[in-house]
């Protein structure tokens, strides 16, 4: 407890406050002292320790299937659909597996602006990529979250991807182009 | 600890006084204007004093000035001298210093710009339900205006509006205005360096809470509340807090409390101050989860009110003096503290004005009217109040061609963005984190000059040029993290990507219009 309270932003306001509100003469009045103790209870609620922050790492979450690059994004789109849809018809793969994997390519799809901007493609070839992103999200289950989610259809995915895969060298670097 | 506190304090209320100059003298001009062009009489008019219009005519008014939170106070005290009821006068306090047309244009290069237009008109809905309640509770709230005589036409008009400025400097409004600017040094002084970066995090159901206790007390510019709005929606924090941190942070500040509870007493003052809170934590709930940002991963923490901590940690190779010095020549251009000498020149003329001349004489003389002097059928007189429209409308065309300069066009963009990236990255390969921050800052900021430049020149800005800027941003934030946290190989990696994103954006902005 007596450890909790060193470390704590009450021990900083406790030491410093008064401190800071010494000035002989003066009166304060009422709502200035409302102002300082809304400020002191803000503090006390919000935020963290100096020293525990420096314990604390400031994370961007990037998820684990998230491609490298666009030319990634499309050989994953190529990967996902034909197992998925296989899946959908196999009793071996469980609801929740298919759920995750569905989820997973919805998210991928998701991506697809993203990584076509962060590619050489130029404005008209991203504008292509981001159309046939939509037409693939269209094609996508309305609720990809639920067990019971329609399976996708193959034949509506194939030539999107393959639109996609048209774009794949154009959006590779100059030397990797080369 | 004590040392710390206090250049913590004078960091805070210097930074915050520099930026708010331009606006505080705007905000003198404009009570000026209303004082002798306009007369209690017009200026009851131009604001619709008892019509239904009153409190949409202040927020509109207040939406089109370029002031801030502070740069409002003089104009409310001469709305309060005209006899203008509380709800109105509170609604153009509130709606001033929300947005200005360079703090739009900035907001809307945000990744959710309808977010922007619907906080703006969730100010609307804030001033009117607030207005409004607190009207019909307080109907006899006005003051009886002020017996003020008309300054006739000519040079005496000119300097009238000219005295005017000078002795409001030197008024009680110059305290409210210091107070202001405590409440955001006393934040630097207290808050620990750093410790607010987790608490506004979007999985925090209390993030728009805290945000209320903390937002009062914070003085923020409308540039400076949008850039860090921009910040919050870049790391996909609460919307709410967000919401909150523009109106509470931008739009109140401790000295318009004080003025509030001076002026209206405590039990109307603590009235409005609850309707405020409870309307504002309403809106900020309703519109967390609607306008979350749906295509940005959220990161666990913002640096967005970094600087409303003490800028100091840890111990320092040399003095706070030093320290302070060298943080505010790094902070501040040199051209930013102009506006603060015209303002200290306002106060002292104000100042000698009171002293020399007690009992209001050169008033008295700017008053008497002069003879008529019509030379021909073109010489016409026109009215103050025709002189006063004009002086607004000219306050809000300054701010619009100020556009033009404060976002210049993609090439210049791009020859500014050179030092930055040269200078990000090389701190970057140095492992030098604080070079790195500072660089990779003012290299965000770029970017976000170039859209918003690019915009105002093109009238359009494509998805495919939004994200070549985002993607950017997004770059150089991990590659602050990747610094900080030593990571030489994901460094370099960085390094050369950021390079490879720049010369895209270069080519997006300069061949793909």
């Amino acid at each position: 407890m007596k450890n909790a309270f060193n470390n704590s932003r009450l021990r900083l306001l406790w030491t410093s406050t008064p401190a800071l509100c010494r000035v002989p003469g003066f009166k304060y009045p009422e709502w200035w002292a409302v102002i300082l103790a809304g400020i002191a209870l803000s503090l006390c609620g919000c935020g963290s320790s100096t020293e525990s922050h420096e314990e604390e790492h400031l994370e961007h979450f990037v998820p684990a299937h998230k491609p490298g690059d666009f030319g990634d994004l499309v050989e994953q789109l190529a990967l996902r659909v034909p197992r998925l849809a296989e899946g959908s018809q196999s009793s071996d793969v469980s609801d929740e597996d298919r759920v995750t994997a569905l989820l997973e390519l919805s998210d991928i799809i998701s991506w697809i602006p993203e990584l076509a901007a962060d590619s050489e493609l130029l404005k008209a070839d991203f504008e292509s990529a981001v159309a046939t992103g939509n037409k693939l999200k269209a094609a996508f289950p309305e609720k990809p979250g639920h067990p019971k989610a329609t399976a996708i259809d193959v034949a509506t995915f194939e030539p999107l991807i393959d639109e996609l895969r048209r774009l794949v060298p154009k959006s590779q670097d100059r030397k990797e182009q080369m | 600890m004590a040392e710390m506190m206090f250049w913590g304090f004078a960091v805070r209320f210097l930074t915050s006084l520099v930026q708010a100059s331009p606006f505080i003298l705007v905000g003198f001009a404009v009570a000026a204007i209303l004082r002798r062009f306009f007369g209690p009489a017009e200026t009851r008019r131009l604001f619709g004093e008892g019509t239904r219009s009153a409190l949409f005519r202040a927020w509109v008014i207040g939406m089109l000035l370029p002031v801030c939170s502070l740069g409002a106070i003089p104009v409310i005290r001469e709305m309060r001298r005209a006899g203008i009821r509380g709800g109105t006068i509170l609604a153009f306090a509130m709606s001033g210093p929300l947005f200005n047309p360079l703090s739009l244009l900035y907001g809307l290069t945000l990744s959710e710009p309808i977010a922007i237009l619907s906080f703006a008109a969730c100010s609307l809905v804030i001033v009117t339900v607030v207005g409004l309640v607190w009207d019909r509770m307080f109907p006899d709230s006005a003051l009886p205006p002020a017996d003020e005589r008309a300054v006739a036409y000519g040079y005496r008009r000119m300097l009238a509006v000219g005295t005017a400025g000078g002795r409001e400097a030197a008024s009680a409004s110059l305290l409210y205005i210091l107070l202001g600017l405590a409440g955001a040094g006393l934040l630097g002084a207290i808050i620990p360096a750093n410790s607010l970066q987790h608490t506004f995090n979007y999985d925090n159901p209390l993030a728009p809470l805290y945000m209320t206790g903390m937002a009062i007390p914070v003085y923020a510019t409308p540039m400076l509340a949008m850039s860090q709005l921009g910040m919050m929606f870049q790391h996909a924090n609460s919307v709410g807090a967000a919401f909150v941190l523009l109106v509470l942070g931008a739009g109140m500040n401790i000295g318009i409390v004080a003025w509030l509870y001076r002026e209206y007493g405590f039990k109307r003052g603590t009235t409005w101050m609850v309707l405020l809170l409870s309307v504002v934590l309403a809106l900020a709930y309703g519109v967390d989860q609607p306008l979350f940002p749906k295509d940005i991963e959220p990161a666990n923490h913002t640096h967005a009110f970094d600087i409303y901590c003490q800028p100091f940690s840890g111990t320092l190779n040399t003095s706070y003096f030093e320290a302070t010095k060298h943080k505010l020549q790094r902070d501040i251009s040199p051209f930013e503290w102009r506006p603060l000498w015209i303002f200290g020149l306002l106060i002292f003329s104000g100042v000698v004005l009171k002293m020399a001349d007690r009992s209001s004489k050169l008033e008295s003389w700017l008053e008497a009217a002069p003879p008529k002097q019509i030379s021909g059928r073109i010489d016409i007189i026109v009215p103050g109040p025709i002189l006063g429209l004009l002086s607004l409308a000219g306050l809000f065309a300054i701010s619009i061609v100020g556009c033009f300069a404060y976002y210049p066009a993609p090439d210049e963009c791009l020859e500014a963005m050179t030092d930055t990236r040269v200078g990000a990255l090389s701190a970057a390969l140095a492992m030098d984190h604080m070079e790195t921050k500072y660089w990779a800052e003012r290299y965000d900021e770029w970017t976000r000059k170039l859209e918003a430049g690019a915009w105002l020149r093109h009238r359009e800005l494509s998805d495919y040029h939004r994200w070549k800027a985002r993607l950017l941003r997004e770059q150089l934030e991990i590659l602050e993290h990747e610094v900080e946290d030593r990571e030489r190989e994901e460094v370099v990696q960085l390094v050369s990507r950021i390079y490879r994103t720049h010369v895209r954006l270069r080519r997006a902005y300069t061949e793909e219009f």
